[in-house]
């Protein structure tokens, strides 16, 4: 979350956070991370356990590529991909100033609200 | 979409929590976690009704948190979009769920 004074970059950082959110919110592409995550491969290999297409399969890596997620190199014909997980970091960033953020103001209704009733009662 | 979900046990009538969160006056009070400071609250509670939070950051800076009003379950549901402003374009949704406990809090 941006409730943060020292981020200087907020808006490109959140425009990397929607795409990294839209990356990862299909199952397809969360496999594709997951097999990834394993060990660098070539596009045509990581088609094959999917039913589908090789351009379909390339359009998903793409999204990938776009959000950083998946680093793509080629040589020639062939395509090698592999995971890149620094993006993620920035996932797990903005998952920690979010619930800190609603903790701290879960926190402050509770005692807003408790402090009151102990003053009726 | 990534949902992130926090829950608290609060010693409180729900309707009392509803309005805490629904009222100008009372969420100027709380609103925000230690070191943010409420400033201004303006919220038209009614469904596609706006509001808006003026949240003040320990330097100083301002930070709007403004949206829309989807759900309106008094005094259990609330749903309503939420967006940062000036820092992003895109908005979010929260939903505040309030619920009895299965246990009493200390």
């Amino acid at each position: 979350m941006a409730l943060s004074s020292e981020k200087p970059n907020v808006l490109e950082g959140e425009r990397q956070l929607d795409l990294i959110f839209r990356a990862v919110g299909d199952r397809t592409r969360r496999a594709l991370l997951a097999r990834l995550a394993d060990r660098p491969a070539m596009v045509t290999e990581l088609a094959q356990p999917f039913a589908m297409s090789l351009p379909a399969v390339s359009r998903h890596i793409r999204v990938l590529e776009k959000a950083g997620l998946v680093a793509r190199t080629v040589d020639g014909r062939v395509h090698h991909c592999s995971l890149s997980a620094t993006p993620l970091k920035d996932v797990e960033k903005w998952l920690r100033q979010y619930g800190r953020f609603w903790e701290g103001t879960l926190d402050s209704l509770a005692r807003y609200v408790e402090d009151d009733s102990e003053k009726q009662t | 979409m990534v949902t992130l979900v926090v829950r608290k046990t609060i010693r409180a009538k729900p309707e009392r929590l509803f309005a805490a969160w629904t009222i100008p006056a009372q969420l100027k009070l709380w609103w925000g976690p230690q070191g943010v400071k409420c400033i201004g609250a303006e919220i038209d509670l009614r469904r596609g009704g706006r509001y808006r939070i003026a949240n003040q950051l320990p330097g100083g800076k301002i930070l709007w948190i403004t949206g829309e009003f989807e759900v309106i379950e008094a005094p259990r549901k609330l749903v309503y979009t939420w967006r940062i402003e000036p820092e992003t374009e895109s908005s979010e949704r929260v939903t505040v769920r309030l619920s009895r406990a299965a246990t009493t809090p200390k």
